[in-house]
This record gives C-alpha cells, sequence and structure tokens, in this order.
C-alpha cells in the first residue's frame, strides 16, 4: 500500500529546485494574450505579419532572427542612454523583487522585476559585455536561444509598464523602460499581441481604438444628450470638428464607447454645458477620437505617431489650446515623452482657463490641460454650484492610476474634486495609493480576455486594499481617473470584491452639479434611483 | 474527542507547519518573501493564507466543525490558487497535508484509530468542499469573461441602438 506521503508527492508539492536560467519558460493558458492579426501588422507596416500562436513550437521566425535582436539591442543601447546604464548598474540587491503586483500575485520569480530585467541582461552580458563574452554563466551571460526570446516574450508581456519597482530600486532602474526596449525589440519579429496592435491600427487607419467610424461617434454621443435630457431636464449641445474653437477636447474613446466610461463621458458633456455660460468655448472631434496611445506599448515610433494626431487636428481645427479627458496612457504619453518628441506645440497657446482666468504653467510647452486639474480649479475658485449629498449612496475610493500618478505626478486634484463632490471618501492604505500604487494588472495593453487569470493575478494586491476599504467602511465604488482602469477594474472586482463598482470622477461631478433650470433629479446618470427619492414619493402615494 | 484536544495543545506547531507547507508549494524564492513579510498590503499572498490557514486549524480543531466559516476561509485561499500556476489538485492539495502533519505529530501512544479516523474523513470533506470551490472560481473567470465582452463592449453600443440585438448572444 502507498504510504500517505507517496500518494501527497504525486500532487506535486513542491516546485523544482532550479536555477532560473535552468527553468525553462512554461506558457500557460489564461496567462497570454493573443499574438497580433497580421493584418494590423500591415497596416501599420510592422514587420514580418503572419499567424503565429505562442503555444506552437514553431512561431515561425524570420531565419535571420537573432541577427535582427542583436542589432535591434545594439541600436537601442547605443540610442538610449538609460538602457545601457540600466543593463550595467544593477547590483542584485532585491529591493525591487517583492515590489511588483505581478510577483505579488503569481508567485513566479521570473515577475521579479530584477528577474525581468535579468532575461534580457543576460543577453546583453553575452552579447556585448568582456566579462559575458568571456566568462558565460559565471558572469550571468547567456546564449540568445528559441527558448529566451519566448521567455522574453511571455514575461515582458506580464509587465504593465506601471513603474512601480522604480520607485524602491535605490538606482532608480526602472524595470519598465527595459520592458518597453524588449517589446520593441520582439516588435522587430513580428511578436506582437493582438490586444495592442489591433487597437493601434485602429487608432492609426481610423482614429480611434475600436475603429468606430466619425458617424458612428456622433450617434453615441447624440444618445447620451438623450439621456442626459431625462435625467435632468435640460438637453446640452455638443459640436465637432468646429474650426475656431477656444479648446479642443480629446478623451479615450472608451468614454464614449465602454460602460462605465460612458457616464463620464455624460459627466464630461453635463460640465461643459454648465461652463458655456461662463465662457468655454470647446469643440470635441471626431478624428483626434482617441487620447490613447496604443502606439506607446509597440515602440518609441508608433507612440509618436499616434500622438501627433492629436495636435496635427489641434492645428486643423485651429484651437487655442487642448483639454484632455480621464485617461491613462495618453499622460503619461504627454507628460514624459510628447515634448521631445512632437513638441514643443508651439503653434499653440499657454492654456488659460476661460472661467477662473488660471494660467496653466505647467502645460506651457505641451498645452494640454488635464481635466482633473482644470475642475479642481473651477471648484477652488467657486465656480461649480455642488450638491455632493447626490452622491450620499456611495462609499468613495480612489485608484491612483500608474500612469497618471507615478506616470506624471498627479495625486491630489483628484482627490480634492472627489472630496468636493462626495461625501463619503475613504483612503485606501497608505502603501498602495499615490506613488506606490498598486496597478489594475491589465495595463499596457493587457486588458485582454484570454488572459484573465494573469488579469486577476496581476490585480489581486489591488483589490486586496479595496477589500480592506469595503469591509471597514462599507466601500462600494471605485473611482479612477483612466479609461482602461474603468474596464479593467469591474472584473477585477467582480471576483475579489464583489459589491464595488466603478467610476470615473466626472461622472460623480455631474451626479452632484446643480445645473441652473434643472429637474429635480431622480436618478443618478446611471439612471439609478437617488437615495431618499425612492421613499418619498413612496410617502406622496400614501 | 480525546484527540482534539491533544492537537489543540499543539495548535501553534500544527499551523506553522501547515504554513510552511502551502507555501512551499510556490517556487523557494516566492518561499521566503511570502514568509518573511507581514505587512498585509505589502505582502497579499502570505499574510492571507497564513492568516486564513490559522483560522482553519482553529475551526477543525473545535468539537463540532463549522461548515460554513470553513467554507468562506477555504474560499479565500483557493479564490487564490485558482488563478495561479496550479493544477485543480495542486490548488486544492494542500488540504490533505495536514493529515500528514497530524500523524507526525502525534506519538504512536496517542493515536486512537477511530477518532482518527474520524479527523481525516473531516479533513477529506474540506478537500470536497475546496473542489466545489475551485469549479465556483473557474466558472466565475469564464463568466466574467463572457460578460466583459457582453456588457462592457456592446453594452453601450446597444443602449444607442448602434449594434443589432443579435449581439446579446456573444
Ligand atoms: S532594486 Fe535596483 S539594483 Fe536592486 S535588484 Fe532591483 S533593479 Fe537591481
Ligand atoms: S514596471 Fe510594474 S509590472 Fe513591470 S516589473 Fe516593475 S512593478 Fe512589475
Amino acid at each position: 500500500m502507498a504510504k500517505p506521503k507517496e500518494v501527497l508527492s504525486n500532487l506535486n508539492y513542491t516546485p523544482p529546485e532550479t536555477a532560473w536560467m535552468d527553468t525553462p519558460v512554461n506558457i500557460r493558458k489564461g496567462m497570454y494574450c493573443y499574438a497580433a492579426n497580421p493584418k494590423s501588422l500591415e497596416a501599420l507596416d510592422l514587420p514580418f505579419p503572419r499567424s503565429w500562436n505562442p503555444m506552437d513550437e514553431d512561431w515561425k521566425l524570420p531565419a535571420n532572427w537573432k541577427e535582427i535582436i542583436h542589432k535591434g539591442f545594439k541600436e537601442r543601447l547605443d540610442k538610449f542612454r538609460s538602457i545601457k546604464v540600466f543593463m550595467d548598474i544593477c547590483v542584485r540587491c532585491g529591493a525591487c523583487a517583492d515590489k511588483c503586483h505581478f510577483f505579488l500575485g503569481t508567485g513566479d520569480p521570473k515577475n521579479m522585476p530584477v528577474l525581468r530585467a535579468e532575461l534580457l541582461r543576460s543577453i546583453y552580458r553575452n552579447d556585448f559585455t568582456l566579462a559575458g563574452k568571456m566568462l558565460k554563466k559565471i558572469a550571468g551571460a547567456r546564449e540568445m536561444t528559441v527558448g529566451v526570446l519566448k521567455e522574453w516574450w511571455y514575461y515582458l508581456f506580464q509587465c504593465t509598464e506601471c513603474r512601480r519597482c522604480s520607485l524602491f530600486c535605490p538606482y532608480g532602474i526602472d524595470t519598465a523602460e527595459i520592458t518597453i526596449m524588449g517589446r520593441e525589440l520582439l516588435n522587430l519579429l513580428g511578436l506582437n499581441i493582438d490586444w495592442i496592435a489591433t487597437p493601434a491600427s485602429n487608432c492609426f487607419r481610423i482614429g480611434n481604438h475600436l475603429g468606430i467610424q466619425p458617424h458612428a461617434y456622433k450617434d453615441m454621443i447624440d444618445f447620451f444628450l438623450d439621456d442626459i435630457e431625462e435625467i435632468t431636464g435640460i438637453k446640452p449641445e455638443v459640436d465637432f470638428n468646429r474650426k475656431g474653437a477656444e479648446v479642443l477636447f480629446i478623451t479615450p474613446s472608451g468614454d464614449v464607447f465602454a460602460d462605465p466610461g460612458t457616464y463620464t463621458c455624460m459627466g464630461y458633456i453635463i460640465l461643459f454645458h454648465y461652463l458655456k455660460k461662463l465662457g468655454l468655448d470647446i469643440t470635441w472631434s471626431t478624428y483626434a477620437s482617441e487620447g490613447g496611445n496604443f502606439g506607446f506599448f509597440t515602440s518609441h515610433e508608433m507612440m509618436k505617431r499616434l500622438n501627433s494626431k492629436m495636435y496635427a487636428e489641434a492645428k486643423r481645427l485651429k484651437v487655442k489650446w487642448i483639454l484632455g479627458g480621464e485617461c491613462g496612457h495618453m499622460w503619461r504619453v504627454i507628460s514624459q515623452y510628447m515634448d521631445t518628441m512632437n513638441g514643443p506645440a508651439d503653434f499653440l497657446e499657454t492654456p488659460v482657463s476661460p472661467i477662473t482666468r488660471t494660467r496653466f504653467e505647467n502645460a506651457k510647452s505641451t498645452k494640454m490641460v488635464h481635466i482633473a486639474e482644470f475642475t479642481a480649479d473651477l471648484i477652488r475658485n467657486g465656480k461649480l454650484k455642488l450638491d455632493p449629498s447626490r452622491n450620499d449612496h456611495l462609499k468613495v475610493t480612489f485608484h491612483d492610476s500608474c500612469n497618471v500618478s507615478r506616470g506624471m505626478g498627479m495625486f491630489d486634484e483628484p482627490r480634492y474634486v472627489l472630496k468636493s463632490v462626495c461625501n463619503n471618501f475613504y483612503e485606501m492604505p497608505a502603501n498602495t495609493i499615490r506613488e506606490q500604487t498598486f496597478c489594475c494588472g491589465s495595463g499596457s495593453g493587457l486588458n485582454a480576455g484570454e488572459n484573465m487569470d494573469q488579469r486577476m493575478a496581476g490585480g489581486l494586491p489591488r483589490a486586496n486594499a479595496v477589500k480592506h476599504v469595503h469591509d471597514k467602511h462599507g466601500v462600494n465604488l471605485l473611482a479612477t481617473i483612466c479609461a482602461i482602469d474603468r474596464a479593467a477594474l469591474p472584473p477585477l472586482m467582480d471576483y475579489w470584491v464583489p459589491g464595488v463598482g466603478v467610476s470615473g470622477l466626472h461622472e460623480l461631478v455631474a451626479n452632484a452639479l446643480v445645473l441652473p433650470g434643472e429637474i429635480k433629479r431622480t436618478m443618478d446618470l446611471r439612471k439609478e434611483p437617488l437615495p431618499g427619492v425612492e421613499e418619498e414619493e413612496g410617502d406622496d402615494a400614501e | 474527542m480525546k484527540l482534539k484536544k491533544l492537537l489543540s495543545q499543539k495548535k501553534s506547531e500544527i499551523i506553522q507547519k501547515w504554513i510552511d507547507g502551502i507555501l512551499g508549494t510556490y517556487p523557494a524564492d516566492t518561499y521566503q518573501i511570502f514568509k518573511k513579510s507581514g505587512d498585509q498590503f505589502a505582502n497579499p499572498v502570505g499574510t492571507t493564507l497564513s492568516r486564513e490557514i490559522a483560522e482553519l486549524t482553529s475551526i477543525i480543531l473545535e468539537e463540532e466543525i463549522d461548515y460554513n466559516s470553513v467554507k468562506k476561509h477555504l474560499d479565500t485561499v483557493i479564490r487564490i490558487r485558482a488563478i495561479q500556476a496550479f493544477s485543480p489538485s495542486q490548488a486544492i492539495g494542500f488540504i490533505l497535508l495536514l493529515k500528514e502533519i497530524i500523524k507526525n505529530i502525534l506519538k504512536a501512544q496517542d493515536i486512537n484509530l477511530d477518532e482518527l479516523l474520524l479527523l481525516y474523513s473531516q479533513i477529506d470533506k474540506l478537500c470536497l468542499i475546496g473542489f466545489d470551490i475551485y469549479t465556483e472560481c473557474r466558472e466565475k473567470l469564464f463568466d466574467i469573461r463572457v460578460s466583459e465582452i457582453k456588457n462592457k463592449s456592446f453594452g453601450a453600443l446597444k443602449r444607442a441602438g448602434l449594434v443589432s440585438e443579435v449581439l446579446e448572444d456573444v
């Protein structure tokens, strides 16, 4: 008879004890996104478009793939000093090891930022350093092989480029930058994922990620106007592509086409209507109908291409400046890259709020203002009549999106707005917010459906902190200023913390905003009854 | 039950061994980190698993096991393991580790076979509950995937009448 221990050992309790270099990559279903559609790669002029499957042995690589990678690596080492430095200076102190949400959620050591970087660094040592060339494995070097390439692909698409690890590195090594470079190299071999390539191609060809045509964009906004009329008794007007407007408004298309972002979109429309009489002259564009930038997850060139579209439209419409909606990577690109890539935008003017006359000096080069900042300024100057009790049914916490918080340093404006429009606001624990925020787990193009295990694991630390405030304070709403978050967090909550909804900031602003001439509000923007209203009506009936 | 009384005296040892066993299902480097930090936000998996294992041990060593609480705590553990790199048997197999830990802790003269078999069958029951939870978690993931496509991407378009009803079945 088998002894208990033998039976248990069949269940394989103890994982293999091999060193990381000797543990081959094991691509697991649920942890990766589908390969890029060749048509999308073609549309973007990216090399080697083909159908391939990550689970297949043969990835149909070009014969000279090693040479391409080596050359590409060399070029980037010459071009980006940061990469060269990051390759050289890591002392493997391990301070970053347990700071990545993917490591914390999956428990996979190769998701430790230091090892993620080592995947590339080992090749760097082998190909570009004397010690590596001579001492090989002793110096932490190894030859490039198909196995290594697959490992790169698997783990570089398990990094959301969130930069949390960089915060803890004594040398400031930013693994996000290493991932960005690694993904560029993979793109040289046509190894992108479809959730990035197809939105990028749609954005390039049609103007937004979903590939929605201008008339459908307008139809969708018209539909919001009807809904707003039903809720407030007022039907705002929105105009598109109007030349000579003072301000161009650009937001992620997710706000227009995907719930619950749509309610935030209605929020913008209501706010702009309110401000019209106070002097706001704003237009929307059906061409620059996307703020998000999936080019950022492909290559520097692609990011530049997609970013330039927004400015081309601003030039065409002859506006003075751009107001940007609640988006994540749009803002990271504006804040970190735009200025040196497509800027400075000299044909535009330094943004000045037409209502408060506040001059946004911080935007004097990019000429683009974040709507959370814009609205915070309005509230600060007493320009908005607000009734926060209309959000009393909500207990709200705030998720700092990596791109706007760590990526551009915006922490206080959205909180100031939230606290002005909601009476019940609770922070998550300090080591999970602001610059230390945990990623949603689906950023940088990983918000697909086929990698649901990965998304749930990556979002685990975030959800864990939400659960804490949900249990402790009864928090039932997670507010955020990023369209990817608005799409990614509802499933995350559904799995980890059922009972917590997700919203944008301006949905809550518009719930609270008292419009001149509005009807008595009985429902919020989601057409759910406001607290107290039902009982009152019940009383009337009696 | 004499056996449970005896084991209760060694509860902290049992908890420590069981925690060690479950954390030992992760690779060695991960084990070190998951075991080390006590901050529940910096080390969510390590602290959650440790806390829940301690709770479960207490419940199991009660004379009458409260299976509702068992379910709650097992859910917290298995919900995590269901999305990690474990096969179904590995995800819930940690429950059976308890049998081995108990057997090793008891001295031969302490063992009353009837009592031990009863406790073992209680642990088996936990395993069956765990199997249900694992399946629920996996089903939940599929549901989320389907409803994400249906609600998030097409919900808004449908509300606006921009896509046909056919897509409702996506
Ligand atoms: S914290 Fe910085 S130096 Fe230390 S291991 Fe991580 S990347 Fe290397
Ligand atoms: S950038 Fe974010 S996802 Fe990437 S390794 Fe660092 S912490 Fe992890």
